[in-house]
């Protein structure tokens, strides 16, 4: 059966490929002076020249937000697939094998689920200090990995008892074999629809994090600094956290958006709580 | 076992910082009398098993170390933030099973693709929200342009509006999208049939059936919802200045304060993992399918 795209997810996808490939061809556009500061225009409003106003430095928010795309993208994308290849292969030897590794890996699990969202994350953010791009990744995966260990590890554990994986071991397929032709690819669907969601989550976390201080550092555009600084600059300025929110919550809302669309169209599920 | 477990982690993370904690705390330019003064003060020239040791004793008889800040007992830091942040926290609970129950059952039977459309999106776009973004816009509306509510800190009730709002946007979209899947699966249940066969009107068996039935799955939400919660604080209080837990973390975090880190962290983990403990357990009693086992 196949479905019509509805307007929601049209408009997902296009605002996702506008963004994502703005952040990409915009250092080839613009001048070098992007980021430059105009002290004499510091805080001034959205005008021609700056759609998005400026800064406390006076420096363009709209070049922020675009730059600072790139690197929510990098950091997001890099968590999410340092934690998926992790839970994976975490996930498939506990929900594979059983026994004493199942044990510790899951009780591993378990610790990591016992700190409530983000404060494991953000502890340890704030207590390494040395926040750079490839830190904070994998910092962010050190809880990250979790959930897609415990989604392999219960969806290995009933694909191994199916009939095609049984009657292939049977006529001596090795495990490697099982696992790679047979059990991965039937797994491929529910773990993208919850990458989907873990990297909405993990775009969150990240502005979160460099929101409280404790991520990327101040020098690089990003949008949780914005944030944080707009909220300083409230009373005169609201544009600067205006901006950078809005795209963040568009960017995060077509992944959800996107995620439903898919959740439906591979599992068959309407409603799902994420 | 998962507490223990949870403890070493807060434990180990702040004793294998890298770099030494005491010149983290003290800046490099300190005496070294100074730093030693301090190392032995804080019990750290120790090994470290007698270090986890001494902790772990001193936690049984409900002794967190002290601020090294305020110099303080970590327990009384607190204990005194706790009413703030349990009077948020609840007000923010309650306020969102009073808004996404009723709509997650209003919406449920309705099949319309206006209503289905309308309801999943707006319940995707209060998932989507960050907090650090509606916080500030609300205070922009409500205490600049409109100057009808107070901007932070804690008092009367009108004080609570913002910070509850803002925290409450997600809860209410989970809470809603949890009620929605719950009562359409009741709805499609035999009985239901038979009830609406018997001649009764789709809300008497709204109510006498399907509500009883679908209302305590929604009960094992409470352990995500109270994730969302405590996490949420941090950020909701540090927009705010509300003196709650979230800002004592916050605060010691940038402080660097171990202790209080340690201690708050460990405080905010166990009533978690306690919640789902509760949960778990309310969840069997609730469903007497699952209580046949024992």
């Amino acid at each position: 059966m196949k479905r019509k795209l509805n307007y929601k997810t049209l408009l997902s996808i296009a605002f996702l490929i506008l963004i994502v490939s703005g952040s990409f061809l915009f250092p080839i556009f613009s001048n070098d002076g992007a980021l430059d500061m105009e002290l004499s225009q510091r805080l001034s409003a959205p005008s021609l020249e700056a759609p998005f106003g400026r800064d406390q430095n006076g420096v363009d928010v709209l070049s922020q937000v675009i730059l600072g795309t790139k690197t929510s993208l990098t950091i997001s994308l890099g968590t999410t697939l340092l934690s998926v290849l992790l839970g994976l292969i975490l996930g498939t030897l506990s929900g594979y094998f059983g026994g004493i590794t199942d044990q510790i890996i899951m009780r591993i699990v378990d610790i990591c689920f016992s700190f409530p969202g983000l404060l494991l994350v953000l502890t340890i953010a704030a207590v390494i200090q040395s926040a750079s791009i490839g830190s904070l990744i994998i910092t962010l995966s050190i809880t990250g990995w979790a959930g897609y260990a415990r989604l392999v590890r219960g969806e290995v554990q009933s694909i191994k008892l199916k009939d095609f994986v049984q009657s292939s071991k049977s006529l001596g397929a090795k495990n490697p074999r099982l696992i790679i032709f047979h059990i991965w690819p039937n797994i491929f669907s529910p773990l993208f629809v919850q990458m989907t969601f873990g990297f909405a989550g993990v775009l969150l976390a990240e502005s979160s994090l460099t929101f409280l201080g404790f991520g990327i550092p101040p020098t690089e555009p990003s949008w949780g600094i914005l944030l944080s600084s707009g909220r300083q600059f409230l009373w005169e300025a609201p544009h600067i956290s205006f901006f950078p929110g809005l795209f963040l919550f568009l960017f995060v809302l077509s992944i959800f958006v996107l995620g439903d669309e898919m959740r439906r169209r591979l599992q068959g599920q309407s409603s799902q709580v994420i | 076992m998962s507490l223990l477990g949870v403890l070493l982690i807060t434990f180990l993370l702040i004793h294998f910082v890298p770099g030494d904690p005491i010149d983290l705390m003290l800046g490099e330019q300190a005496s070294a009398v100074d730093k030693e003064a301090l190392r032995k003060s804080l019990g750290l020239d120790q090994p470290f098993f007698t270090q986890f040791k001494n902790y772990f004793l001193g936690l049984m008889q409900g002794d967190l170390g002290h601020s090294l800040f305020s110099k303080r007992p970590v327990s009384q830091e607190i204990i005194e933030r706790l009413p703030a942040t349990l009077e948020l926290g609840a007000v923010a609970l309650i306020f969102s099973f009073l808004i996404g129950v009723p709509l997650g059952v209003w919406a449920a039977p309705r099949k319309r693709k206006m209503t289905r459309g309308l309801s999943s999106t707006l319940s995707l776009v209060g998932l989507a929200m960050p907090s650090f973004w509606l916080g500030p816009i609300l205070i922009f509306i409500f205490a600049v342009q409109l100057e009808i509510l107070p901007v932070s800190e804690r008092g009367g009730i009108a004080n609570l509006i913002l910070p509850v709002l803002t925290l409450s946007s997600g809860l209410i979209a989970l809470i809603y999208r949890m009620t929605l899947a719950s009562v359409q699966e009741v709805l499609g249940e035999d009985y239901v049939r038979v009830a609406l066969a018997k001649g009764n009107t789709p809300n008497q068996v709204l109510f006498k059936h399907v509500l009883k039935n679908a209302l305590s799955p929604i009960l094992t939400l409470l352990g995500i919802l109270l994730g969302v919660l405590l996490t949420g604080t941090v950020i909701v209080e540090t927009i705010f200045d509300w003196p709650g837990l979230g800002t004592l973390i916050f605060e010691s975090l940038q402080r660097r304060d171990f202790p209080v880190i340690q201690g708050s962290v460990l405080f905010v983990a166990s009533t978690y993992v306690l919640a789902g403990i509760i949960t778990d357990f309310l969840y069997v009693l609730t469903q007497p399918k699952l209580r046949g086992g024992s």
